[in-house]
């Protein structure tokens, strides 16, 4: 009843879930597993296949991603509120990124299952929990897209053939290159206040 | 057209696929038909997508301004297709043109209509939702394959492609399916 209640209190601090009724979080909170990580310690892998999505309760997660040349970038940080793992939840496909404790963490889980079984059943929690998937997603995508056109201008300018070695582009490529890496994540809206990306 | 006819056109598209008779009936009620003549606008760049659109027959272009403000073919959309569903879940400018080639039939879906239904929580809505959302899974997943593919490459390497692969990623905007 006390984890019920404290894990009840963290929703209701967390935008995402402020269209849900106190029975649909109820419900939610039923289906959640709490999870404690140590620094370092690994939620998933890339390449797994995935039984689960995760909201962060205390800490900060990231997500990392081995590149081709073996080196490993960082993708997004997830902070309190930040939910994490949907993707694979929805569209069946393995991890994209491993997700790692960046400091002593806690997390609510929510099982592949729990979501499939309650959708199916067409419980009303289940389906606000796709409403706050699908923000998320949408939110992604359009810093994701930002930062994919911020690479793409650079490269443009990189490759245009007045400036060859331009000294302003080689450093702006370099900027890119080093800190257009991650999103952070946290329960706070970004998107309604008009911020449609944010840099560490 | 009557209903069942509509029903039956819409029940041909997979994102409604999972819908039963009964839902698709709700779809049916909300789908407005469309018609548009060879080289007509059906959306334009900069207007704020606020629908769906579901093409029964005919051809389109998609096409998307350039670095230097140039009109780029980047595809095209046909029969059997889906394009702007991104429109249901997030009202944002649309990222090209699409001009009809040839006369082009079908049905739009307004998103305040999908709202609407959303927001009586109807099971047709989610169902249409959830493959959107996969949709926006599958987007994402690309997006950030290319952004962490693209940051290893020096100044320089294949901007022709890279600046392509970017422009037709943009395209993703629109919601071609």
């Amino acid at each position: 009843m006390f984890k019920s209640k404290k894990h009840q209190t963290f929703l209701r601090s967390v935008d995402l879930f402020k269209d849900m009724s106190d029975d649909e979080l109820e419900q939610v909170i039923d289906a959640l597993k709490e999870r404690k990580l140590k620094q370092n310690e690994v939620l998933f892998n890339a390449g797994e296949a995935s039984d689960s999505c995760a909201i962060v309760m205390e800490g900060r997660l990231k997500a990392t991603v081995a590149q081709a040349s073996g080196r490993v970038r960082e993708l997004a940080v997830f902070e309190t509120g930040g939910v994490l793992g949907q993707i694979a939840l929805l569209d069946g496909q393995p991890r994209s990124a491993t997700i790692t404790a960046a400091v002593p963490s806690t997390v609510l889980e929510l099982s592949r299952k729990d979501f499939e079984k309650g959708f199916q059943n067409g419980s009303p929690y289940a389906y606000k929990l796709l409403d706050i998937f699908t923000r998320v997603l949408v939110r992604q995508l359009r810093t994701a897209n930002a930062r994919l056109g911020d690479l793409a201008t650079a490269e443009q300018r990189a490759a245009n053939p007045r400036h060859p070695g331009d000294p302003e582009v080689q450093s702006l490529f370099h900027d890119i290159n080093n800190e257009v890496g991650s999103i952070r994540n946290t329960g706070i809206d970004l998107s309604a206040m008009g911020v449609s990306g944010r840099r560490r | 057209m009557d209903q069942a006819q509509v029903e039956a056109i819409l029940a041909m598209f997979p994102i409604f696929q999972d819908l039963s008779p009964e839902e698709l009936g709700e779809f049916s009620r909300i789908a407005q038909p469309v018609s548009f003549m060879p080289g007509q606008f059906i959306c334009a760049r900069g207007e704020i997508g606020d629908c769906m659109y579901v093409v029964h027959s005919g051809k389109a272009q998609v096409v998307v301004a350039g670095p230097d403000g140039e009109r780029v073919p980047v595809g095209s959309i046909g029969q059997g297709e889906v394009f702007g569903e991104l429109s249901l879940v997030d009202q944002q400018p649309r990222s090209a043109d699409v001009v009809a080639e040839t006369q082009v039939q079908g049905f739009k879906i307004a998103s305040a209509d999908f709202a609407d239904m959303r927001g009586r929580l109807h099971p047709a809505a989610y169902k249409v939702l959830l493959r959107i959302a996969r949709t926006l899974c599958v987007r994402l997943r690309d997006v950030n394959t290319q952004t962490f593919g693209k940051v290893i490459a020096r100044p320089g390497a294949k901007p022709a492609d890279e600046a392509r692969t970017f422009w037709q990623n943009v395209t993703g905007w629109i919601g071609k399916s």
